[in-house]
């Protein structure tokens, strides 16, 4: 389980995050909705500690992943609002790479089926330079297939990806749902959102405005704070 | 974890032949202008040639020091490595160490035509010129790593690195200059000690540094 406790950040004195508190259960998929700038981005680069916070505290099954050594994060998988790869290198070199620093040695094969399974031509061994924002949406879902994670923090991953591409990740979450793994899902798109989340929290200014649970489809919402 | 980050970094150069070929070209330009536009006697040239030498190389270190973390920024890899099981003070030596790597390998192309084109003699004992200039490559390594990490995420950080490390290698550029001065003059070690032991000195305190605080620099 994940817990967020009373996180605090300021960029400069413009407060980004104020006493912000959530969790995320052992097989929950909760979705995080705002505006632009109320901090969506800033939190999940806060839990994977991209971002140092001012104050609060972060746990990951009860212990704490700030001012932790790195074996910490190796349950959390953070794909970004931007691609985290290396241009110069092609994509089955990226995701290798990428599986080393995790500590795995995927087998040649196993890059290749995962790239398949994304809609990435595997033989393709040019530099990810010229992929399209889609294609390297479509590579960040690969990591996700290739790193065995316990909590997925996904920022905006619907953009760029065609009709088909969110489709594929609509079955892949689904696939992630059946197998119990939590997500933590940001996005501008509140109905793609709460099509897939069993929760959602919006945040407003930096603060949680409110928290919505989605059983059934049909929506209950209960207020959390009030700006 | 060490050996994979420093031959990421080595294999992204191998496939984009930025740094060095950067660094090769700049360095090249400058020796051939120093070799055309003085023309002074062989003696009052060697006793210029160390401090224009380790000009050369500063100048041309800033290069790899800082586009071994704006590749970083391209995608923002820097993001992906920072939230993987990773810890900051290896990927700070990995920097520290591919940094070396490429001004070295730099310095294995720069220093033959240095010579060449300066007309220098070839110093005597080339152990200690070699030991003196691999020494003085950690140390600039050490500070520029570390200083580039800390400005990556700055907009004019092309512009802000050079502002801040120059005056922070300056006592080791200046115990470089005795150093080499004193080798192509053949003196003995005992009368040039102090200037190394202040080169070693100046690694082991960057190198420190940078490993200790390479964790709270790196985060936003």
């Amino acid at each position: 389980m994940l817990s967020v406790q009373n996180v605090n950040k300021q960029f400069g004195h413009r407060p980004v995050l104020r006493d912000v508190s959530l969790e995320i259960k052992d097989g929950e998929l909760l979705g995080l909705v705002g505006p632009n700038g109320s901090g969506k981005s800033t939190l999940l680069r806060i839990v994977v500690r991209v971002v140092s916070c001012d104050g609060g505290s972060i746990s990951w099954n009860g212990n704490s992943i700030l001012n932790a050594g790195a074996d910490q994060r190796r349950p959390l998988l953070y794909l970004g609002h931007e691609p985290g790869f290396y241009p110069p290198l092609s994509a089955a070199e990226n995701l290798h790479l990428i599986a080393k620093l995790y500590g795995l040695e995927p087998s040649p094969a196993d890059v290749e089926k995962n790239l398949s399974e994304v809609g990435l031509d595997p033989a393709r061994s040019g530099p990810i330079r010229q992929f399209s924002r889609g294609m390297l949406q479509r590579l960040a879902l690969a990591k996700a297939l290739t790193i065995p994670w316990e909590l997925l923090l996904l920022d905006e991953p619907t953009t760029g990806l065609d009709k088909q591409g969110k489709s594929m990740l609509s079955q892949l979450i689904e696939t992630w749902r059946k197998d119990d793994r939590s997500l933590l899902l940001v996005s501008h798109d509140e109905e793609w959102l709460s099509s897939h989340c069993d929760r959602m929290v919006q945040l407003s200014n930096g603060r949680i405005q409110r928290s919505e649970v989605d059983g059934t489809k049909s929506v209950q919402t209960e207020l959390v704070e009030e700006a | 974890m060490l050996a994979v980050l420093v031959r990421k970094d080595l294999l992204i150069e191998f496939r984009s032949r930025e740094i060095l070929i950067s660094m090769i070209t700049f360095g090249a330009a400058i020796t051939l202008l120093y070799a055309f536009s003085f023309r002074p006697s062989p003696e009052s040239m060697q006793t210029f040639a160390p401090g224009l030498m380790w000009m050369v190389f500063l100048f041309v270190s800033v290069l790899a020091l800082h586009r071994s973390h704006s590749l970083e920024k391209e995608f923002d890899a820097f993001s992906m490595i920072l939230s993987a099981p990773v810890e900051r003070s290896v990927l700070f030596i990995s920097k520290y160490l591919s940094g070396f790597i490429f001004l070295v390998v730099a310095q294995m192309v720069l220093l033959p035509l240095f010579f060449l084109f300066l007309q220098l003699p070839l110093p005597a004992n080339l152990a200690q010129m070699v030991a003196v200039f691999l020494l003085v490559d950690l140390g600039i390594s050490a500070a520029g790593s570390l200083l580039s990490g800390i400005v990556m995420r700055v907009r004019v950080n092309e512009m802000l690195l050079p502002l801040m490390l120059f005056p922070m290698v300056t006592p080791l550029l200046i115990s470089a200059v005795k150093s080499t001065a004193s080798i192509m003059d053949n003196q003995p070690f005992n009368q040039w000690k102090l200037w190394f032991q202040l080169i070693v000195s100046f690694v082991i305190v960057f190198s420190l540094i940078g490993y200790l605080v390479y964790d709270y620099v790196s985060e936003e």
